[in-house]
């Protein structure tokens, strides 16, 4: 095959010209690239009391196959081994990108719980100190390639736990306020994400100073909420993902519940005790490393505000982001 | 660990980065085999104020990355390429450009600067030039920026683009076809400016 060169070629050639290479800006790229060594070898060195956890799970399995032992080994950390699977699914998903004619679509179904004192109901006669109810709404979100993002929210209905809860609800006009049944739309210039790093130990520092310090919470539930809140993006890299995932499996705590067959998606839980309640924390990740569902849920009654035990105080499911047509619900 | 250290300066890139993800430190060697290339091809791409950060973030992503190489043994360039492909796209659309594609064509950059008519004709042609190549389709005007301008072989874009070496050429083709079409009187202005050049003429590439 002959690479011959033509006119235009050498012109382009002549045009651009060879830029001269100073040292300075070779010894910047260094720089920064030791950087980034350093921080894998921090990181490493974090991570290799579980990496040894590891090897000797796998070399025990290996041997001793069969035993009652494996069982227990193979437990040691199914969730960081199905994190990194899952890391490494979405490291070579291909980085969603559209087209002036497109938009990034994406849904939620939430379900989340609301309070409001007494004080909050007026004049309407209420025997607790606050009414607490579940409202559930829907939220469908299009990217524009022009950076423009229409919201649009439709709150769909209020559940009680009690019949006192749902005529005082409507009786103190809450149903006006929560803007039940109504759905808004709302075109908005896209502000921008988060510029989070993508190297695991920087981006590991950007999650701990995020994190909120005075709710009296686990370290791991609090890093846990900054880390979702980068893989519940829709329109974030493919690196920036897995480092978020890799940096989830190494939480202490996290738990890997069975796949359910139907969905295939991952689920992990974390136990903790909020303001006095047990509480968990259970979240699905997909196989190409999106968050599709979470939920908060008290495993002890309230007594306070009168909530039994098993009732979510947060619930939501994301569809997978996909490229629309239109701005119609696809 | 030492000797290891010696003994990667004789392998190939593929087997520094196969052996940088144990050792990460082995991964300097991929920025002194190539932080020039890659910096000459920012800086063609986005001009110098910011090559140096572009072509760091393109190593920075190499080296986030390097577990998924699996091109060619003798030289990583072409990945790298691939690389700096995405960044340049992404600082393009960062920094709100006007421009439709990233490519600093300077008549200085080939010694124009000096003869005011060369200058006056190199300003004009740079125009058509510039919008003829943003009229070519995304595929053909890279393939012929990384040939004409990064001095790529035809296997070398292959592998850096993802295609058989025989689109390399047929896409090649196509793009000098257009840029013909849409500036008429292209080699009557380039003989002027860089004098005759022999149509096929073979030249070594790097």
């Amino acid at each position: 095959m002959s690479e011959d060169r033509y006119p235009v070629d050498d012109l382009l050639r002549a045009l651009t010209g060879d830029p001269p290479i100073e040292s300075a800006d070779i010894a910047y790229i260094e720089s920064r690239v030791d950087v980034a060594i350093g921080e894998e070898k921090k990181v490493r060195q974090r991570r290799r009391p579980r990496t040894r956890v590891l090897m000797w799970a796998a070399a025990v399995a290996a041997v001793i196959v069969g035993t009652s032992v494996i069982l227990q080994t193979a437990r040691v950390s199914p969730a960081a081994a199905t994190l990194e699977e899952i890391a490494r699914a979405a490291e070579a998903t291909d980085p969603l990108t559209i087209t002036d004619a497109d938009f990034l679509y994406t849904r939620s179904e939430t379900q989340a719980r609301s309070e409001v004192p007494k004080a909050g109901l007026g004049d309407v006669p209420y025997e607790r100190d606050s009414l607490v109810y579940l409202l559930s709404s829907t939220r469908e979100t299009w990217f524009g390639s022009d950076d423009t993002v229409q919201i649009r929210t439709t709150v769909h209905d209020a559940s009680f736990l009690t019949d006192e809860d749902e005529v005082a609800y409507y009786a103190a006009g809450l149903d006006q306020q929560d803007n039940l049944g109504r759905t808004d739309t709302l075109t908005v210039l896209d502000p921008g994400g988060d510029e989070w790093p993508t190297v695991p130990a920087l981006l590991d520092q950007t999650i701990r100073e995020r994190m909120a310090q005075e709710r009296g919470l686990p370290e791991t539930v609090e890093y846990l909420s900054v880390a979702l809140n980068i893989i519940r993006e829709a329109y974030i890299s493919p690196e920036l993902r897995a480092a978020a995932l890799r940096l989830i499996a190494d939480l202490d705590g996290l738990k890997h519940e069975p796949t359910d067959p139907a969905t295939d998606l991952a689920a992990f839980h974390v136990e903790y005790t909020d303001q006095g309640i047990l509480t968990r924390f259970t979240f699905h990740i997909d196989r190409q490393g999106y968050l599709r569902f979470e939920e908060r849920l008290n495993l002890e009654a309230d007594t306070r505000l009168g909530v039994p035990a098993h009732t979510p105080t947060f619930r939501a499911e994301y569809t997978r982001p996909t490229i629309a047509g239109s701005l119609q619900t696809p | 660990m030492v000797q290891r250290r010696v003994d990667a300066t004789a392998l190939s890139d593929a087997e520094v980065i196969a052996a940088s993800l144990d050792d990460p430190d082995l991964f300097r060697l991929i920025v002194s085999r190539h932080g020039g290339a890659v910096l000459a091809y920012s800086t063609r791409r986005v001009g110098r104020q910011d090559a140096r950060d572009v072509a760091s973030e393109v190593f920075l992503r190499g080296f986030r990355l390097r577990h998924r190489y699996e091109g060619l043994r003798e030289t990583c360039l072409p990945w790298l390429y691939r690389i700096a492909r995405n960044v340049v796209g992404e600082w393009l659309k960062k920094t709100n450009r006007s421009d439709t594609i990233a490519l600093v064509l300077d008549p200085r950059a080939a010694g124009f600067e000096d003869d005011v008519l060369d200058r006056v004709v190199a300003e004009s042609l740079i125009n058509e030039l510039r919008r003829a190549l943003e009229l070519l389709a995304d595929r053909d005007r890279e393939t012929l920026l990384l040939f004409a301008v990064d001095g790529l072989t035809y296997g070398e874009i292959a592998a850096s683009l993802g295609i058989p070496p025989g689109t390399v050429g047929s896409r090649l083709t196509r793009a000098r076809n257009d840029i013909r079409t849409q500036v008429p009187d292209l080699e009557r202005k380039t003989n002027s400016l860089v004098g005759p050049v022999t149509e096929g003429k073979e030249e070594d590439h790097v």
